[in-house]
């Protein structure tokens, strides 16, 4: 009994106590019809003892009526009343003269009985032995041992439960208690767990099956992480191709200016000195941006899937993706305000910062695959930022064509893509769906009539300590 | 050695038998216990004062007493006065001692709350009394209603305990008994009770003996009598029989019991 916990405690108490009060209902019942029929029983005892004790009396009392011998009536009626449930008794002659009467002091008022008998000589009626009985002393011996047997019943139970409580704590709820801290492990994200197998019988079946599927739901969420990196490197990889391609741009900036500088770096007059340093400026700018666009690609290649949740800066998940559209964005001519929402970029809230920025990039991709592949004029892909006070929103925003209503309702199931072959997986916009919702937020295609705007809303609520 | 055996035996037979052992009935007034108890010191006394054997007889009932003086059965017996006064009558039996200073009277009882305050309200009333024969509580009583004109309706109960519990009860309206059972009554019946009537005092119970027993032997009895007081067996029998002492006797000594005329059959 020590290892009762509360779990084994609540369970087995119920068990026991819905077992114990059957069979203490039961129990009652078999007694109280047992103490009925034994009440019947000694009843019917006491008539027919009755019976054979007035055949005898009148028999021989009818001499001593007919010659009025009061003393031996009276000692008649004395050995009578011997009988603990004769409460009176007369003998009374035809003439109605009470000749011989007893009565106990202590006059019981329950379980009245009244018999008369009659006595009779010759043939001929000359009087009635009357009696009274109670039987009340029998009765409530009856209930004592009712009682007695109630209360023996009642500590058995008790003995009872305590003894099912051992039982089922040694028996059963051991098992149970394993699963259910195995499967509150799990339920905290542990796929590590698994619950020990501690008996032989059904519930020992039931731990190794919950063993064999905490073993699957790993296996599955090894491909979940797989099919998200794929998904997340595909992404990147879509972005870097058009990036290496212009990353060129920076490093024959470089490249010329590094030729001007070795071709007047010999003339030492004051012009020439302001061409070469306004020269290294320009080779340090293109290599920072450079920089910021590797980092980014850096941190986002790695592996988020298990990042935990702690609170972050808004700025933190674009800097993060900044670089990396703004480039693509400048290249193509599509225009954005992503350097103009500095005012938001201090807002803090609970979040996986790389995953948010994945969303973001994903979304940035697909508005500008969506202005790209549409030739849309004037194109931009605005980031719009609402600070509520229970949550924050994160809207990105294309002029590109506003997509139809049968495609709306698709766009959100997994492979579910509108690139070419080759172009797309189909996931950026399910996995996306999925980070917002382990942000306990939401993630939906906006109806502006105007504009495409996917939203993204967060709770600002969002325990920290949760992943 | 077998033939003087033999001969001892005879001997001890033949002088056995030669020795009278005479009979003494008491009258069954009380249980044959109690009578037992009383009497046999007294036996015990004349034996050891006259040299002879007594056999003390308890009948069952006073009828079966009665019967035996009837057929002479006993030597010696102790009857009540009209027993004595009707078998002196047919002339069998004799007196020869009886109680010193000592009289016998009957009482009527009836219940304390019923308003009769003499006897002649008892006229044409229910009586118990305890047997036709009893002297004092049933025939001392009749007579002098008798006498006095006063008719009545006699039941008789048994005993004097069931003339009193009769009467305590209501079912008689009156009871014939004696003082000294009356005294000895239980408290519930006796608180019930009032004596309504005593009777005259009469000569009481007769020490009685058969005409066949020799005249010397009933004077040798009698002169051991004043021995009683003195003797331990003797007090004892005077004290349980509540007398101071016995008196020697003759049948004249009962000639008031005589006229009051009782004619009883036995």
């Amino acid at each position: 009994m020590k290892k009762l916990n509360l779990l084994n405690f609540k369970l087995g108490f119920r068990l026991a106590i819905t077992i114990t009060t059957l069979l203490f209902i039961i129990l009652s019942i078999l007694l109280y019809l047992n103490s009925k029929n034994e009440s019947e029983r000694v009843s019917g005892e006491y008539r027919r003892d009755i019976n054979v004790i007035s055949k005898l009396l009148t028999n021989t009392s009818a001499e001593y009526i007919l010659s009025y011998d009061l003393a031996q009536l009276d000692l008649m009626l004395k050995n009578v009343m011997d009988i603990p449930s004769i409460i009176e008794a007369s003998f009374v002659n035809n003439k109605g003269q009470s000749l011989s009467f007893l009565k106990k002091d202590n006059q019981k008022t329950n379980y009245i009985e009244s018999y008369s008998f009659p006595i009779v000589s010759n043939n001929e009626e000359i009087g009635k032995l009357e009696l009274k009985t109670s039987l009340k002393n029998v009765q409530e011996d009856i209930k004592k041992r009712f009682r007695n047997s109630f209360l023996i019943s009642l500590g058995f139970s008790v003995l009872l439960i305590l003894t099912l409580l051992f039982f089922l704590d040694r028996i059963i709820l051991k098992q149970i208690v394993e699963l259910t801290k195995a499967s509150r492990k799990l339920s905290e994200g542990d796929l590590e767990v698994s619950a020990k197998v501690v008996s032989s019988d059904e519930l020992a079946e039931l731990a190794k099956t919950f063993n064999e599927t905490v073993i699957k739901l790993k296996k599955l969420d090894d491909e979940r992480v797989t099919v998200f990196q794929n998904s997340k490197l595909a992404s990147m990889g879509e972005l870097a191709g058009g990036i290496a391609h212009e990353i060129n741009n920076p490093l024959m900036i470089i490249k010329g200016n590094v030729g001007y500088i070795s071709k007047h770096l010999g003339k030492a007059d004051f012009a020439n000195k302001v061409k070469v340093l306004e020269s290294l400026e320009a080779i340090e700018s293109t290599i920072e941006r450079m920089s910021s666009i590797i980092t980014s690609l850096l941190k986002l290649s790695r592996n988020n899937v298990n990042e935990s949740m702690r609170p972050h800066k808004v700025k933190e998940i674009f800097e993060n993706v900044t670089p990396l559209l703004l480039e693509k964005f400048k290249l193509s001519g599509v225009k954005t305000n992503i350097l103009e929402i500095e005012k938001f970029m201090n807002i803090e809230f609970c979040c996986k910062p790389l995953s948010l920025s994945q969303v973001l990039l994903n979304l940035g991709n697909n508005a500008f695959d969506a202005l790209e592949s549409n030739n849309v004029e004037n194109p931009f892909i605005n980031f719009e930022i609402k600070d509520y006070e229970d949550q924050i929103e994160i809207a990105v925003v294309n002029n590109g064509p506003i997509i139809e209503e049968k495609i709306r309702e698709k766009i959100l199931q997994p492979f579910f893509t509108t690139k070419e072959v080759g172009k797309g997986t189909g996931l950026g916009l399910s996995l996306s769906k999925k980070i917002i919702e382990q942000h306990q937020g939401k993630f939906f295609l906006d109806n502006d009539p105007e504009l495409t705007r996917f939203v993204i809303q967060i709770p600002k609520t969002l325990n920290c300590s949760s992943t | 050695m077998k033939l003087l055996i033999l001969l001892f035996g005879l001997f001890f037979g033949i002088c056995t038998a030669s020795a009278k052992v005479y009979t003494f009935a008491v009258v069954p007034q009380y249980s044959a216990t109690q009578i037992k108890e009383t009497w046999q010191p007294f036996l015990n006394f004349l034996s050891e004062k006259t040299g002879e054997k007594f056999e003390l007889i308890v009948e069952k009932t006073i009828p079966l007493f009665e019967e035996g003086l009837k057929n002479q059965k006993y030597d010696f017996a102790y009857a009540n006065p009209y027993h004595f006064v009707y078998f002196n009558k047919i002339g069998h039996y004799h007196a020869f001692a009886r109680a010193k200073d000592k009289k016998i009277e009957g009482i009527i009882v009836v219940k304390k709350d019923l308003p009769i305050e003499s006897i002649k309200e008892l006229e044409g009333k229910q009586l118990a009394f305890p047997a036709p024969a009893a002297f004092a509580a049933t025939l001392l009583n009749l007579a002098e209603l008798k006498k006095q004109g006063i008719i009545t309706e006699p039941t008789y109960v048994k005993n004097h305990e069931n003339v009193y519990k009769g009467v305590a009860r209501g079912l008689f309206t009156a009871g014939g008994g004696v003082k000294r059972t009356f005294n000895v009554l239980d408290n519930e019946t006796s608180s019930e009770l009032k004596i309504l009537h005593t009777t005259k005092a009469y000569t009481p119970h007769a020490f009685v003996y058969h005409s066949r027993v020799n005249k010397p032997f009933i004077e040798k009895i009698q002169s051991t009598l004043i021995l009683l007081e003195s003797d331990k067996s003797g007090i004892s029998f005077l004290n349980s029989m509540k007398i101071k002492g016995l008196i020697i006797s003759k049948d004249i000594d009962w000639n008031d019991v005589r006229e009051l005329g009782i004619d009883l059959e036995l």
